[in-house]
């Protein structure tokens, strides 16, 4: 009875939510072996929402706190940001 | 009763996250004895100012604008790593539009991250409620002259969110919850017309609806460059009726006839990122796309006159939809130095608010121009965009914009 209020839509969207992290639990191996390099995941990442920056744009103290932004702000990974930190840090010449 | 069976799927989907580890790191280079640093203290921001040239001047809606308006912005933007794990993001907005200054916190939240667990915020968070308002709202980002109908500042879509926030990303899932205060109903107090209207600006000055809301989403990257997103979000809301019009009142009944004191909302949206280098067009293409819909069931609004007499009596359902989405494309692959920093862009949208009541409206806008990116935080913008609504007809704009990130 108390559940006649749930329209269906919700619940569609509760059943694809969990079926999201059921599939992302069930990663096979080979995707965990293929690594990508920090300037690859620089180049895909970085100028998705935005024109990519450039790594001379901030210092390495800098590019902490602003990786520590873009990993909020788009939701990467943190594997993923910890190499286009490294990346960065390394060619910004600093 | 509904209360309790949301809260049972909150909970499932919560465990389901503390079970999933997220993602460990071996190469995990963090260090706990690092000390504060001022080092790390970022200052940045952005501003924009533009020209809106509406060119039917017969067409000044009823509040009076002006056939020509100067939007000016700046917010500027401090960020602070802490430690390895703690990090604050703050922005002020200031903004100017016919005249009239206004300024409030943007965000200000306190951000815990590990790599193991993921990112709770705790404070004032952009809504991770689609993508427009948490990843496009800068002018800088954003392609376009302006922003799409219905989320504007002060729209009908969460800019938004006081509360916490929990999110974890991987290669091909992000998901984003978050518990945060509920927006409020419009009693109609300032304008009887607005009356049922979401209120989604939460101003801490004014008395602000304290019931708790909940939201998610979940955005997933089928392929193994992230060049493709789609996300899925839901907000569900409880929203307290603001005060209302001399002799006015919304209230809202329940289906079943029961009398309730707040409305329970349900939100969704869908959204959608592409962005790919074709080779064969020497450039890039980029789409954003994201439609809302929100449901707060059926709303009642009455009128009496000071001696009791019921003036209007009548019941809508409170369904809106917004939606926009944009295609833009840069040749950033060809030589010529000024046209590898153009681009061209193309909006549709779309704004239908709830047919009854008596702030109802179906408005559709077509907006298309050029942009040329000065660096990659400095754009300059021009664009015509053509509105129509079906109370009034046709208005034509021709929109101009500068927008920097510093
Ligand atoms: C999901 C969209 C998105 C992605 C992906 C993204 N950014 Fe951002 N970025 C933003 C937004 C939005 C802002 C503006 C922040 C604001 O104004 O609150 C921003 C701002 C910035 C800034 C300006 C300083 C700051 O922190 O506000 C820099 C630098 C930056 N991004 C670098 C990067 C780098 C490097 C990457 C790749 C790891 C990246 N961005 C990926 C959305 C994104």
């Amino acid at each position: 009875m108390g559940c006649r209020f749930l329209n269906r839509k919700f619940v569609m969207l509760t059943i694809c939510f969990a079926l999201a992290f059921i599939i992302h639990s069930c990663k096979t191996k080979n995707e965990l072996i293929i690594e990508k390099s920090g300037a690859q995941l620089w180049g895909e990442n970085c100028g998705r929402c935005h024109n990519t920056p450039d790594p001379t744009t901030y210092t390495d103290e800098k590019w902490e706190t602003v990786a520590m932004h873009m990993k909020v702000r788009a939701n990467i990974s943190s594997k993923e940001i910890v190499l286009i930190k490294e990346f960065l840090k390394s060619a910004n010449g600093d | 009763m509904i209360r309790r069976t949301n809260y049972c799927i909150w909970i499932i989907i919560f465990s389901f996250l503390i079970v999933e580890k997220g993602e460990a790191i071996n190469n995990d280079t963090i260090s706990k004895k690092e000390n504060f640093k001022f080092s790390r203290i970022v200052f940045s921001g952005n501003g924009y100012c533009g020209v809106d040239v509406h060119l039917n001047k017969s067409l000044k809606d009823s509040t009076g604008m002006e056939s020509t308006s100067l939007p000016i912005g700046l917010a500027p933007i401090i960020l602070w790593k802490l430690t390895p794990q703690l990090f604050i993001e703050s922005e002020f907005d200031f903004m100017m539009d016919h005249g009239m200054l206004s300024g409030e916190i943007g965000y200000a939240n306190l951000c815990y991250s590990t790599n193991k667990l993921g990112t709770i915020q705790i404070g004032k968070f952009l809504s991770p409620f689609g993508i427009y308002s948490e990843r496009y709202h800068p002018f800088w980002i954003n392609n376009a002259p302006n922003t799409p109908l219905g989320f504007a500042h002060e729209g009908s879509s969460p800019e938004s969110e006081l509360g916490v926030c929990y999110k974890v990303g991987s290669k091909h899932f992000t998901y984003a919850m978050y518990a945060s205060l509920s927006p409020k109903i419009d009693g109609g107090s300032e304008n009887v017309k607005n009356a049922g209207k979401i209120i989604f600006h939460i101003d801490l000055r004014e008395k602000f609806n304290k019931k708790i809301g909940l939201g998610a989403r979940v955005g997933i990257l089928p392929f193994k460059n992230p060049s493709i997103e789609l996300g899925l979000s839901y907000k569900w809301m409880q929203l307290e009726v603001g005060e209302h019009y001399d002799g006015t009142a919304v209230t809202h009944t329940h289906p079943s006839g029961e009398q309730s004191k707040y409305y329970i909302g349900n939100m969704y949206a869908v959204d959608l990122t592409i962005e790919k280098i074709l080779a064969r067009l020497k450039g890039k293409i980029d789409i954003k796309a994201q439609v809302n819909y929100t449901d707060v069931g059926t709303n009642n609004f009455i009128k009496t006159s000071p001696s009791g007499i019921t003036e209007i009596d009548y019941s809508y359902s409170n369904k809106s939809e917004i939606g926009f989405a944009m295609l833009s494309f840069k040749p950033i692959l060809v030589d010529n130095y000024i046209l590898k920093r153009s681009g061209i862009f193309v909006r549709g949208g779309t704004l239908q608010l709830p047919i009854g009541s008596l702030w109802y409206e179906t408005t559709y806008e077509i907006t298309a121009g050029l942009n040329y990116s000065f660096n990659w935080q400095n754009i300059l913008k021009i664009g015509y965009q053509q509105i129509s609504t079906a109370k009034k007809g046709y208005t034509n704009n021709i929109l101009l914009q500068w927008a920097v990130g510093f």
